[in-house]
């Protein structure tokens, strides 16, 4: 597995803007992804109503999920479905194992699920000898290339056709130099396609769960959580506990907000809802706490349980766009995994509330509203009184606070500060002030504002 | 340790982590809050017809406006290949397809070339058809084939997934889904291919 | 001056590097000839990367041009 776990935000970034050419250019992939979901939003006059609604809904979702929870539980089992209880990823992991090692399972075919990602699933089975294989393209790619997904839904964004064909070439043995994606799909089709017909463990993730009826809802536009699924003799779903909405007439708000906001597509082509096992066929439902009730807990950040993973903020965020997802060390990377991780680790993910100018883009975009950029601004209060921020960050704040904290202060720090600038610039121009590295300091005028004004008010 | 150990072991912890989880979840969510009232989202209900023919095109699949199923048969006859296998759930095309039958093993149609069903409805505002696990035949149908055709009456097309939703009521079916169109992926730079995993085409035919 | 030490500007020098050089090519794509703002620090980081460049566009801030016109 490629480590990205030892680099903060910051020098992963640095490290991937290095490349100007494919910065500019995965930049301008994922803003187009960001504008296709305008075209597609302003297409619906209520849209706004429509996020408001859902909002709304996953508000009564997390104050009621116990209930929820009970009610969803009860009509999973009153269908046939044999549900799991696991409190993190060790216990997810080990339900896994023992449901494929019950039917001498030991080969899995997985359509995507975060979830599963988060908790390093198939290197779990992989060493206690169970195949996985992903079968969305994206999660395909990255699985050969031996790397975790870069975006929640576009899990190779970051990657050229050519980088692409070349894995081909080795662990598909195409031919050297083929980069056509139309070809290469082909080519991952025939492939996959007996992967499907062979595997006799199929495991999806979900999308949306139905308190009400006790079904699921799995989007794809592949069709490989279904060709999987339908043909398997066991079909595990995993989901996190959030994922739970509460009557079937709320998946009309949820479906027609999810791919509008995803790809800009009305609807993805298959919204597949699972109920029943097939006769003769067993399905299984875990249901996965790993820091959710944690997070449940918090007050400030309980919203964040609300997203429906679409992805729409990690396309909208410069920050994002300009440093790829693989730079946020976390399964859930952009804005939306910037106020997550640290409730799942808040000493490794202590830089990433920092990786944001706070622009507020991501909540513009958010269709069930959460308020992304202003529980960044909290995290970073929360990540600065728990002791994580980086020394200089709070030394930095706190002389910051002392020069504005008075007038007396201000113009004091000011009138130094122009002093070193006109007589001694070395003192800044410097390789050891970071701001000069790739760009000029400014001149700092003769006067301070303060001084002028005072000087040309009394003329008039 | 034997596989029935193992499974009883994992059974009795995850009781408890049941509990833990539900006790949990009671302790930290927040005061309840009410549901929204939805019921003011409605679509219009003019031109349905040419509005899901004209999105349906968009998105990359065939539709045409037919009055009866023999006019459906020509246009299969002359866009698919009949040397090949062709199957479907409707007996009045039994002279061109081969019926499907529940009790055999899914993997079994692995070779379907054209699968033809019948549709329950269709969404104008995405172009999506709502199938139901009876108007399948198997579940695997719709997506295992190369080539998927759906028929669907002109009646039968609703405005937006608000209205979809109330025509399907609560449901029983074991399984039922939305399908929009032909399968595709843009995982490799973005560049739109249509066929991933599910047929490489899709065919509507709305009879009036 | 001392504020600049570590906020987004220099705690993710690259990004935002990157962000104002595509900003200020964005505005020099257009013809713009001076590049204006009420913000300080965004026309100081601007400013810095047209000066390291020898960039022919200039800065103002909106005070300035308010305070010509008078």
């Amino acid at each position: 597995m490629k480590q990205t776990k030892t680099k903060d935000h910051a020098s992963l970034a640095e490290a991937f803007i290095k490349d100007e050419e494919r910065v500019d250019w995965h930049d301008g992939a994922l803003w187009f992804i960001r504008q296709k979901r305008d075209i597609a939003s302003k297409q619906i006059p209520e849209w706004e109503q429509l996020r408001e609604a859902a909002s709304t809904i996953k508000s009564n979702v997390i104050s009621n999920l116990h209930d929820y929870l009970l009610q969803f539980e009860a009509n999973l089992t009153r269908n046939g479905v044999t549900v799991h209880w696991a409190a993190d990823a060790d216990e997810h992991n080990a339900i896994v194992y023992s449901i494929l090692k019950a039917k001498e399972i030991t080969q899995m075919v997985k359509s995507k699920s975060m979830l599963t990602e988060e908790c390093q699933l198939n290197e779990y089975l992989e060493e206690r000898g169970i195949e996985v294989i992903n079968s969305d393209l994206g999660e395909y790619i990255q699985q050969i290339d031996k790397e975790p997904p870069s975006h929640i839904v576009l899990p190779c964004i970051h990657k050229r056709k050519e980088e692409i064909g070349e894995l081909f070439h080795e662990h598909l043995g195409t031919e050297k130099g083929m980069s056509d994606p139309t070809q290469l799909t082909r080519v991952a089709r025939k492939h996959l396609r007996n992967v499907f017909l062979t595997r006799r463990g199929a495991l999806t993730g979900v999308n949306f769960a139905v308190a009400e009826t006790g079904e699921y809802v799995v989007c794809t536009n592949e069709g490989n959580a279904d060709m999987g699924a339908h043909l398997s003799e066991v079909q595990i779903a995993s989901m996190g506990l959030e994922k739970l909405i509460p009557q079937k007439k709320h998946l009309s708000i949820f479906l027609r907000l999810l791919a509008r906001s995803a790809t800009g597509q009305p609807i993805t082509i298959y919204s597949s809802h699972y109920k029943k096992p097939r006769p003769g066929q067993e399905m299984h439902l875990i249901l996965v706490d790993a820091g959710r009730t944690r997070q449940l807990g918090r007050v400030d950040f309980r919203d964040s349980l609300k997203c429906i993973k679409c992805g729409s903020c990690m396309n909208t965020c410069p920050v994002y766009r300009k440093s790829g997802g693989l730079s946020y060390h976390n399964t859930i990377s952009g804005p939306i995994g910037a106020i997550l991780a640290p409730n799942l680790d808040m000493k490794k993910h202590a830089d990433l509330p920092y990786a944001s100018t706070l622009c507020g883009s991501c909540s513009n975009v958010c269709p069930v509203k959460i308020n992304i950029h202003g529980q960044l601004y909290k995290w970073r209060q929360e990540i600065v009184k728990e002791g994580y921020a980086a020394n200089t960050k709070a030394l930095g704040m706190k002389a910051m606070a002392w020069t504005l904290s008075s007038p007396g202060n201000f113009t004091s720090a000011g009138n130094a500060g122009r002093w070193f600038m006109h007589n001694i610039p070395f003192v800044v121009n410097n390789r050891f002030n970071p701001w000069y590295k790739q760009r000029d300091m400014p001149e700092g005028p003769k006067e301070s504002f303060a001084a002028w004004y005072a000087r040309n008010e009394k003329k008039e | 340790m034997n596989n029935a150990f193992i499974l009883s072991n994992y059974q009795s912890k995850h009781m408890n982590t049941r509990e833990k989880i539900l006790e949990a979840v009671l302790k930290n969510q927040p005061a309840a809050t009410a549901l929204p009232d939805i019921t003011m989202f409605k679509g219009d209900s003019a031109g349905l017809v040419e509005r899901y023919m004209a999105i349906f095109a968009t998105i990359g699949g065939a539709v045409h406006l037919v009055e009866t199923l023999e006019e459906v048969k020509e246009l299969l006859a002359k866009n698919f290949d009949s040397s090949r296998r062709i199957v479907t759930t409707l007996p009045e095309l039994a002279g061109m397809a081969e019926l499907i039958s529940v009790a055999v093993d899914p993997h079994r149609y692995e070779d379907t070339e054209l699968a033809i069903i019948r549709g329950d409805f269709c969404v104008a505002e995405n172009g999506a058809v709502w199938l139901t696990e009876d108007l399948m035949g198997q579940r695997i149908i719709p997506y295992i084939c190369q080539h998927l055709a759906v028929i669907i009456n002109a009646e039968a097309i609703v405005p937006t997934l608000h209205e979809a939703y109330d025509r399907i009521g609560t449901g029983d079916f074991g399984f039922s889904g939305f399908i929009g169109g032909p399968s595709k992926t843009a995982d490799i730079e973005q560049a739109l291919v249509l066929g991933a995993h599910g047929p490489l085409t899709m065919t509507v035919f709305i009879m009036k | 001056m001392l504020w600049i030490w570590r906020n987004f500007c220099v705690a993710e020098e690259a990004v935002s590097v990157k962000m104002g050089k595509d900003r200020v090519t964005d505005h020099t794509k257009h013809g713009a000839e001076y590049i204006t703002s009420s913000d300080l620090s965004c026309l100081m980081h601007l400013e810095g990367i047209l000066h390291r460049n020898k960039s022919a566009v200039k800065i103002m801030h909106i005070a300035e041009i308010l305070n010509a016109e008078l």
